[in-house]
């Protein structure tokens, strides 16, 4: 058990030292993006997971995660400063947003 | 204007009023989820093959796969549960009127199935809707059903408020 928090703590701690940048997750369901709004900063990673029953995208101009099938996920690294709004093209009542500090 | 709506709206309030009396049980819920679902999905296919226009035409697939995706979550809880779907007035309702509301809108062509179409949908989710909250989630005994019918609430929402811009756009 020690070692399993010990390797844990140690993983934690490491991880961020060895990327550079944070790891945000956005969670796909119930035809929502949770958070809506997610704050990041230039390098860090997204992913979005899709635990919903339905296929959904993540998209804006210039981002474009393609069909996200039920149970996977999608990783973008955020190359840019700028913020932006997204939203699911398929069920466009669905939105989102990327704040880049 | 939308003969279908009366007859889809008629269907379900009859149902509401069983409710009140008896409400139905998981194997009639089951057959109601499973009717009103192919109801759509062919709705939707016919829709598929007579627009011309590309936000209906887009709408409409989506209404194909993702009622598709609820009909096979909701028949594969039932063979789980060895449940199976009774069918009863409400289900047969929605599949006959479903039916007159195809016969009618391919009598139509351009914007005037358009808007038929799509006015139609946003009755059918609307009416879904109250379904669903008043009906068929207060009704369902097993948990997981009732759970997966809470989970697919917020779709029919999304739906629904996808039609109605849609519905704003062809005015």
């Amino acid at each position: 058990m020690k070692t399993a928090f010990a390797t844990l703590f140690a993983a934690l701690c490491t991880l961020p030292l060895m990327a550079g940048a944070a790891e945000h997750h956005v969670v796909i369901d119930g035809m929502k993006f949770t958070p809506q709004v997610v704050q990041v900063k230039k390098g860090d990673t997204i992913v979005w997971e899709n635990r919903d029953m339905f296929v959904h995208n993540v998209t804006a101009a210039g981002v474009k995660s393609g069909d996200l099938q039920p149970g996977t996920t999608w990783r973008w690294a955020v190359p840019a400063t700028m913020s932006f709004d997204y939203l699911c093209t398929l069920h466009p009542v669905m939105k989102g947003r990327v704040e880049v500090k | 204007m939308n003969k279908s709506a009366p007859l889809l709206l008629s269907a379900l309030l009859a149902l509401s009023a069983t409710a009140h009396a008896a409400g139905p049980n998981d194997a009639q819920i089951a057959a109601i989820v499973v009717a009103a679902n192919a109801v759509d999905i062919d709705a939707g296919k016919q829709a598929e093959t007579k627009t011309q226009n590309k936000d209906v035409r887009a709408f409409a697939q989506r209404m194909v796969a993702d009622h598709a995706g609820v009909n096979q979550q909701a028949v594969a809880l039932v063979q789980k549960l060895h449940v199976t779907p009774e069918d009863n007035d409400t289900s047969k309702s929605l599949t006959k009127d479903g039916a007159a509301t195809r016969t009618r809108l391919a009598a139509l062509s351009g914007k005037a199935f358009d808007k038929a179409y799509v006015d139609n949908e946003v009755t059918y989710h609307e009416t879904v809707l109250g379904a669903l909250d008043k009906t068929l989630i207060p009704n369902a005994s097993n948990a997981e059903l009732k759970a997966l019918l809470v989970k697919v609430r917020p779709a029919f929402v999304a739906h629904l408020e996808h039609a109605k811009h849609i519905q704003a756009e062809l005015k």
